[in-house]
């Protein structure tokens, strides 16, 4: 048997339903199971099978507004006493699992003689608040990781790339840098939590951590790939393509993050395509000028590796010199031939 | 806060002269000056108040405007140079009767009356030109045949700033010579407006045209050399004194007269095509005589690298309209080592700098900002054409591989002049690399394609 405790979203009052014949499904419609009725949750939301003894697994039924976990959306889990699972905007605790008389007996058990462990899942009465329960210190500690991990490749890179500077500065730096964006998103995310009980930590480092891998790279894949191609129109796509792939990443976890409905959602990935059509434009004028303008500021080639082949004798050069001074030519005489109408002879 | 290394540029750009005309002097203010009559008749011979009375009555005034009355657009000072009606002045003073003949008129203020002139030869590199009135002078100021030695006094006629016409004092400090340019340097305080009045030595023979000072120094003027004035009155007065007949368009005769020039500076520096300058471990074409060239070391990447750098620049140039150059050029050779760096950073480096020379960033005056301007500013459309770039990584006969990045842009107008800028940077692996860049201003296909090759053919190693 199974014991669920019910709780809609601003609602007082939680209700409490055990559930003893599997599978059980859950949703709006009066043919389920257990009936959950509240607009983000689907008709046929979940369902939940009994695996053995005490054990017991949720899975989702392609629902609209998704089934959450520790903020993450989730196609099937394993359900654990304690757990706080999201169906929409409707809360779901498993209270306990198995009978009812189990963990009574074991907490007898314990007060009789502490130093037996009975081997018997207990539920632990929470010391932290709500809003910091279940994945805060997991939190924490991965957001260090990563931001350790970043740091070393980007440092290293960066040190590699921009001579003469110490790699250990680079590397802090960097982390520094990370560590910042990190320790400032976090807290906006507890307080998110604590009000909404629904605000995503992870989306939004997602978001940052794409953000800032896109950006890196764009920085160093840019030049390489632009190098030896000797084509400004090429390089201009490459820069689009990063371009794209930023915005899309951007708006991507940023639709992640705000979406509890799909209204929302559509919005979110509305406002995406725009700015990005905006983006494309800007570009796309970019390339319209830029072959002329990226040779003037043009750069050397870049992989030092390739040059050798990718020579050729002066003669080439010098073609190159005459076609484009053809070009000039023919532009000067068309220049040329606009002006005997504005300046005329000096006889009068 | 000042970083060092704006005030570095600021000094390098101090040193830099430039070398500016004294004619083109846009005075809004209408009026002729009339002059005052009464001259000491008892001078004694040979100072300044003699030779200033034997020269006042061949030196007038001379303004272009669109018309008799009108407020000048530009003011100058002219001599004649033969009694008949021909005087000479610079070309750039009449330049907008010249170029815009439609709008603009010269006019020679004799007797404080103007009197339409017309311009019958000049020129454009040489800064000389040829103007005919009908009126006939009781004289001409001669040629003088002596040859001058250094200190030898020498006076400068004209009407400065639109002021009294005034006769100053110099000294004669030898000639500069840069392929067709050559001129006078004269130790005077020539101004604004005495431009194409002569520059004439104690018995007021003509020793050259004012022509221009050089602006951030004291009291260097220059003077067109009066062989080459002589030469062009010889070929303008014709055996029966008549005067040749007036030129409807000028510009096919200066777009000729411009190639020339720039035939000239290519083949001067041809003639060095076995010189070369070193730096560590490189040699490549050295610079053409004549030019000005400085050598230090960047600072700004300091922090990483040696960086050493030689520029060359010319002083002089033609200028067939206002804000228009040719036949100019200027050369800057980089060298950038750096034991300490790995090959890779090392590699980085020098794009960094690559790219810094196609900016304003690396002090850069001139060239690549018209070119650059000419890519967004429409008004630029007037002067130069579209420009067309190319680059390419190629391997010279002394086997080394360079990247070369080049835009050619043409001048509007003066069709088969162009302008360039050539940048080039070796490929070497080790950690010590040369880099070139190379600006002409009004030149021909055929000069910048010589140039272009043998530059890129005369970079070695040693």
């Amino acid at each position: 048997m199974l014991l669920l405790r019910i709780q809609i979203e601003n609602a007082t009052i939680a209700q409490e339903a055990s559930v003893t014949q599997f599978p059980c499904t859950l949703g709006r419609s009066q043919s389920n199971a257990l009936v959950i009725n509240h607009g983000t949750v689907s008709a046929q939301h979940a369902k939940i099978e009994k695996l053995a003894d005490n054990e017991y697994r949720l899975i989702d039924q392609g629902s609209t507004n998704g089934t959450y976990f520790n903020g993450m959306r989730r196609r099937e889990l394993k359900l654990e006493a304690g757990q706080s699972i999201w169906l929409g905007q409707v809360k779901l605790d498993v209270v306990r699992l198995g009978v009812a008389e189990e963990p009574a007996q074991a907490m007898d058990l314990s007060a009789r003689d502490p130093l037996v462990d009975h081997g018997q899942p207990q539920v632990q009465p929470r010391k932290l608040p709500e809003f910091l329960r279940g994945d805060a210190k997991k939190m924490v500690f991965q957001t260090l990781l990563l931001s350790a991990v970043l740091s070393m490749v980007f440092g290293i890179d960066r040190y590699l790339f921009e001579a003469g500077k110490s790699p250990f500065l680079t590397v802090m730096v960097t982390f520094t840098f990370l560590m910042g964006t990190a320790f400032v998103a976090m807290p906006v995310a507890f307080v998110a939590r604590f009000f909404t009980g629904r605000f995503k930590f992870w989306p939004i480092m997602n978001c940052l951590l794409a953000l800032s891998i896109f950006y890196q790279a764009g920085a160093l894949l840019g030049p390489f790939l632009s190098f030896n191609l000797n084509n400004p129109q090429l390089v201009s796509t490459l820069q689009l393509f990063f371009a794209l792939s930023y915005y899309f990443a951007l708006f991507y976890f940023l639709g992640k993050t705000i979406s509890s409905t799909a209204p929302k959602r559509r919005l979110v990935a509305v406002s995406g395509a725009i700015t990005s059509c905006i983006a494309v434009l800007g570009i796309l004028v970019r390339v319209s000028i830029s072959p002329e303008m990226m040779s003037v500021t043009g750069r050397i080639s870049y992989p030092i590796s390739s040059y050798s082949q990718s020579s050729h004798p002066v003669k080439q050069l010098i073609q190159g010199l005459e076609e484009k001074v053809a070009e000039v030519e023919k532009d000067q005489t068309k220049a040329s031939a606009v002006k005997p109408s504005e300046r005329g002879p000096a006889s009068e | 806060m000042v970083r060092p290394d704006s005030v570095r540029k600021f000094a390098f750009r101090m040193t830099i002269a430039f070398f500016v005309f004294i004619g083109l002097r846009l005075l809004a203010a209408k009026g002729e000056v009339t002059e005052p009559r009464a001259i000491s008749a008892n001078a004694p011979p040979g100072t300044a108040s003699t030779v200033f009375q034997k020269t006042k009555p061949y030196v007038c005034a001379l303004k272009t405007a669109v018309s008799e009355n009108a407020p000048k657009a530009s003011y100058g000072s002219a001599f004649v140079v033969d009694k008949t009606g021909l005087l000479a002045t610079n070309y750039h003073v009449v330049v907008d009767a010249v170029r815009t003949p439609k709008k603009y008129k010269t006019f020679v203020i004799i007797d404080g009356k103007p009197i339409r002139a017309k311009v019958v030869a000049i020129d454009v590199v040489r800064d000389l030109a040829l103007v005919h009135v009908s009126h006939e002078f009781s004289g001409a100021l001669e040629f003088g045949g002596v040859s001058l030695e250094t200190g030898a006094k020498l006076y400068s006629v004209g009407v400065p700033e639109d002021l009294n016409m005034s006769i100053v004092e110099g000294n004669y400090n030898g000639l500069q010579k840069n392929g067709p340019y050559e001129n006078v340097v004269l130790s005077s305080p020539i101004n604004p407006g005495m431009s194409g009045g002569p520059t004439i030595n104690e018995q007021a023979q003509i020793v050259g045209v004012n022509v221009a000072i050089l602006r951030q120094a004291q009291n260097i003027s220059f003077a067109v050399p009066a062989s080459y004035l002589k030469k062009l009155v010889d070929e303008t007065r014709l055996p029966d004194r008549a005067v040749a007949a007036v030129v409807d368009d000028w510009g096919p005769s200066i777009v000729r007269q411009l190639k020339t020039a720039a035939d000239e500076l290519s083949e001067a520096w041809m003639q060095k095509a076995s010189e070369r300058v070193e730096f560590k471990g490189w040699r490549a074409h050295a610079p053409p005589a004549g030019l000005k060239c400085w050598r230090d070391q960047k600072e700004k990447y300091a922090r990483e690298a040696n960086v050493d750098v030689q520029r060359c620049m010319s002083l002089f140039s033609a200028s067939p309209e206002r804000d228009i150059q040719s036949g100019n050029y200027e050369i800057a050779y980089m060298n950038v080592t750096s034991p300490r760096l790995k090959s890779f950073q090392f590699f980085h480096l020098l794009d960094d700098i690559y790219g810094d020379l196609a900016t304003s960033s690396f002090e850069s005056n001139g060239l690549i900002d018209e070119l650059v301007d000419s890519l967004l500013d429409e008004s630029s459309e007037a002067r130069y054409t579209k420009p067309r770039c190319g680059e390419e990584i190629v391997v010279n006969k002394q086997n080394i591989a360079m990247k070369v990045n080049y835009c050619v842009t043409g001048l509007v107008r003066y069709e088969g002049l162009l302008n360039g800028f050539v940048r080039w940077v070796t490929l070497e692996k080790q950690n010590s690399a040369l880099l070139m860049v190379l600006k002409l201003k009004g030149f021909r296909s055929q000069n910048m394609k010589q140039l272009f090759e043998a530059l890129t053919h005369s970079v070695e190693k040693f």
